[in-house]
């Protein structure tokens, strides 16, 4: 069964100035599936995440989403595309309520729902992620792990077709890491494709069909994770926080 | 035929070479406030100066030497002041320096213009601080009459009244505070009782709370020392708030143009150095020219006030050219020039729109010009000369009708 | 008491102004993060369109009020594409340099365009009319600028939180990135919300130019005093500003009258406000 490629980076370089962040970084996203990057610090994981959502344009290359080229278009362009993400450092709307923030995903995404109509789905996510009882809770108050969990559900409310998880599973307790990873599979169940960056390699090791290794703003090598760990060059560069707990 | 057009082209090089030789020009240079919140006065005095120039050299010049102004803009700041008039003089090396407007900036170049010395055909500054600087200046000629003078005259009209509490508020810049401080020794000498006394910051637009007060204070007269921008919000709010003086005496130096048309200019009084109506027969040919040039009637005294800075600067000249006249090929040296100027205005007797003028001692300074000034109100759009009663032109009304008791 | 009165009706009207033109300045500097040095200079220029409609046209300011409040929401969006756009996300100084230099240009068409005349003032007819109640005067106009500052208030407040175009406007004041990924289009809310901010001032100056005039100095005085209120409302906090404004009109209402010197000291006092807040409570003083 041939699977469908959904997204797709063609050799997407960039430079700040004259730093060189990423570079020739080509990934393919099969439909349905959950594609992991992982790297140590500083490899360029999160400007690959902010090159494919759009935050900063390609200084070249191309990015191709279900076979169109969106490479020139602008953020909330890739969003009413069907492209959501999160941010590893989290970015609510901090005066807003959870419920307001999971509406503001509805209200301006893939669906243009009525005012109504978004408070209504907002409920219903709210519910979904295990956030209705915090659903009046302000943004700012929100301890970490349903910051997360909100996170995923205002990206979930814009119905993406592909979201971009960046470093959803740092600082979460063995039971919530637990929750998160069955929250993943559950989202790729409901037709969702995943890009992942993170660092917990057991969960890495669960949820991930593919792994791509970055460094030095290069793609190292990629493949199924078992290669991928016993591969000499990985274990040189980098190898993963194993959470013991 | 070539060699007549060789000849005219010849002709025409050389004579502009002769006209732009140093020697056929009269270089004058003017710094005046043409920007910033003082800018509507330097405009002003500009469009005279520029209608004496144009005038003059219409008729040939002086002599056949065109008068020319470098005009320099103080902004009405001290620092900036000094720094043009040092180009004015050294770097232009003017001979005569002109204009004026803000005692603040005539005390800031003092010390710059006495070391070159130039003749100074002063049209500004009033305050008395301005004078002892110039004190020991023997080439210095004030036209502006000192604060001192108006405040005398105003004092003699209050009194002329019958009023017996007076209101003061006054801008707090040195224009007002000096005028204040000088002010009001002299009304309470004369008897008033100063009920207000108040500052405020020119060009804040907010004057409910100061008349709240003076409202409640219930002065005969209310006197105020501010800028032209400040009157029309102070008359608002004397409006709004019902306040009823029996007369309400403002003192800018130059006035809004609308306000003589607007309903609550009705009553105003003021001290005036010039206003068109004024019965001279230079006046009537004034605002003539005036007109003719630039389609409008002058609204402000800096207007002929320009003009006359360089009319009677002219006439000087003029007579110590008509000597050089007399006997070809004489020559002065430029300080026997100079000198030869300075005796000339010192002993000019001059018809200009403001009537007579001629240098005389004033408290501090040798060569004063103007001095006098007059009561003037607002009536009907028109301002009538009401005091002194020898020049006056309609009979003064006070008090005042209250606001409530007014048609508008 | 009489007087005691008074000066409570002059600081509320009073505050009407510095209403309109807080809400205008706090929109550009919620919403689109530009600290808008130039925010006087809109207002001074709605008040002279006001004037050149009045005396060219013919047409009172009352009825040219939303064209020319249209007309600077127009110069505002431009000014927002040739310029601020670009210096969004630099440093503050480089948007106080930018904003800075936009007010001085403003200022200066407008003296060229003034000329010789230091103030530009017009009379329409109801310009002078006030009331007397029991020998308290209220003037009609600022009475009129009082009203229309309300209805902005609450209708700006409506408009943020019950519709869609509002809440996009809190989401990118609240955290940009976190609007652009969930598909809100930043730079167009941008664009809309710098133009309805200067669009404001630019209101406010139509206002100003019936009660009182226009010079091209006025403005600046305006954009301090709103930065002032802004501080001590709280960002993004419109009852705040309400309440601060109302404040800040009576303070300086009170202050003038009953002070010696007051009027000096009345401007010292919104520097002072903010120089408090800051070292107090800099997220403001009002909960939201």
């Amino acid at each position: 069964m041939a699977e469908k490629i959904i997204l797709e980076t063609r050799g997407i370089t960039k430079y700040f100035g004259g730093l060189r962040a990423v570079y020739n970084i080509s990934l393919k996203l099969n439909e349905k599936n959950i594609l992991a990057i992982i790297g140590p610090n500083g490899a360029g994981k999160t400007t690959t995440f902010n090159l494919i959502s759009g935050v900063f344009p390609v200084s070249s290359g191309n990015i191709i989403f279900e076979g169109k080229d969106i490479t020139k278009t602008n953020p909330a362009e890739r969003c009413h595309l069907g492209i959501g993400r999160t941010f590893q450092i989290m970015q609510p709307f901090e005066d807003m309520s959870v419920l307001e923030n999971i509406t503001t995903g509805a209200l301006f995404g893939r669906h243009k729902y009525s005012l109504k109509e978004a408070k209504q789905k907002s409920l219903e996510i709210a519910k979904r992620f295990g956030l209705f009882e915090y659903k009046d809770f302000v943004g700012s108050k929100l301890p970490l792990a349903y910051r997360k969990k909100l996170e995923i559900a205002r990206a979930y409310a814009t119905s993406p077709k592909v979201m971009l998880l960046d470093e959803v599973m740092e600082g979460l307790n063995p039971a919530e890491a637990r929750e998160m990873i069955e929250t993943i599979f559950s989202l790729r169940d409901e037709g969702i494709s995943i890009i992942m960056i993170d660092h917990i390699m057991f969960t890495i090791k669960e949820l991930a069909d593919w792994v791509i290794v970055m460094n030095y703003g290069e793609k190292l090598t990629e493949g199924k994770y078992d290669d991928v760990v016993k591969s000499k060059e990985v274990i040189e560069a980098y190898l993963g926080k194993e959470e013991t707990c | 035929m070539k060699k007549f057009l060789q000849i005219i082209l010849t002709i025409i090089v050389v004579s502009m070479f002769v006209s732009c030789g140093k020697g056929n020009k009269i270089v004058m240079g003017a710094l005046i406030p043409l920007s910033g919140p003082g800018a509507a006065v330097g405009i002003g005095t500009k469009e005279g100066m520029d209608l004496a120039v144009e005038e003059i050299n219409a008729s040939g010049g002086i002599y056949g030497k065109k008068i020319e102004i470098i005009y320099e803009d103080d902004g009405n700041n001290p620092k900036q002041a000094i720094a043009k008039v040092e180009k004015l003089l050294g770097k232009d090396e003017v001979k005569y320096l002109i204009g004026g407007m803000a005692s603040g900036v005539t005390i800031g170049i003092a010390d710059t213009v006495k070391n070159y010395k130039p003749i100074m055909a002063w049209i500004g500054a009033a305050s008395r601080f301005a004078e002892e600087k110039y004190a020991d200046a023997d080439w210095f000629f004030h036209y502006h009459p000192w604060e001192y003078y108006n405040i005398q005259s105003t004092a003699d009209f209050f009194a002329s009244t019958g009023a017996k509490t007076i209101a003061i508020l006054f801008e707090d810049s040195a224009f007002g505070s000096g005028g204040s401080a000088l002010a009001i020794p002299m009304f309470e000498a004369k008897g008033f009782k100063i009920v207000v006394k108040e500052s405020f910051k020119s060009g804040s637009p907010n004057f409910t709370p100061l008349l709240t007060k003076v409202k409640a204070a219930n002065p005969d007269i209310l006197y105020v020392i501010c800028y032209a921008a400040d009157v029309i919000p102070l008359m608002n709010a004397v409006k709004e708030l019902d306040v009823n003086p029996k007369l309400i005496y403002p003192v800018p130096p130059a006035w809004p143009a609308e306000f003589a048309s607007m309903p609550i200019s009705e009553y105003v009084a003021q001290l005036n150095f010039w206003t068109p109506d004024f019965p001279y027969e230079e006046t009537k040919k004034f605002n003539e020219k005036f007109q003719k040039k630039y389609g409008k009637m002058p609204v402000s005294y800096w207007q002929p006030l320009g003009y006359v800075n360089i009319i009677s600067l002219a006439e000087a000249i003029k007579a110590v050219e008509a000597e050089l006249q007399k006997e070809a090929g004489k020559k002065y040296s430029d300080e026997e020039y100079k000198q030869k100027v300075i005796q000339a205005l010192a002993n000019q007797n001059l018809d200009t729109p403001f009537g007579k003028l001629t240098f005389k001692p004033s408290q501090k300074i040798k060569y004063q010009g103007f001095t006098n000034w007059l009561t003037t109100q607002f009536r009907k759009g028109k301002l009538e000369i009401v005091f002194p009663t020898e020049y006056k032109t309609a009979d003064l009304v006070y008090p005042a009708p209250k606001w409530k008791d007014r048609q508008n | 008491m009489n007087t005691f009165i008074q000066v409570l009706v002059n600081g509320i009207l009073q505050s009407g102004t510095y209403m309109i033109t807080t809400l205008g300045l706090a929109l550009a500097v919620g919403v689109v993060g530009i600290l808008n040095l130039a925010h006087g200079e809109f207002l001074m220029v709605g008040a002279f369109l006001s004037i050149i409609f009045y005396t060219v046209f013919g047409i009172d300011p009352l009825i040219s009020i939303l064209i020319v409040s249209l007309l600077i929401l127009l110069l505002g969006i431009g000014t927002y594409k040739i310029s601020l756009k670009k210096v969004l996300d630099s440093a503050e100084v480089n948007q106080l340099l930018l904003t800075f230099g936009i007010s001085i240009i403003l200022q200066n068409i407008a003296v060229l365009y003034s000329g010789s005349k230091e103030v530009m003032v017009i009379n329409p007819p109801y310009r002078d009319l006030s009331w007397n109640i029991e020998g308290i005067g209220i003037s009609f106009s600022k009475t009129l600028v009082f009203i229309i500052a309300l209805i902005l208030v609450i209708t700006l407040f409506y408009i943020l939180n019950n519709t869609k175009v509002g809440k996009s406007m809190r989401a990118v004041e609240q955290n940009r990135y976190g609007a652009y990924i969930v598909g809100i289009n930043a730079d167009r809310i941008f664009k809309i919300a710098f133009g309805v901010s200067v669009g404001l001032a630019g209101l406010a100056g139509v206002m100003l130019s019936i009660i009182l005039y226009a010079t091209p100095f006025i403005g600046f005085n305006y954009t301090l005093k709103a930065f002032a209120i802004i501080m001590m409302a709280g960002m993004g906090n419109l009852r705040g500003i309400l309440w601060s404004s109302l404040i800040l009109g009576i303070i300086e209402s009170a202050l003038g009258t009953y002070v010696p010197g007051g009027t000096g000291w009345s401007e010292g006092i919104f520097f002072f406000i903010i120089l408090i807040i800051l070292l107090v409570k800099p997220e403001g003083i009002f909960k939201k």
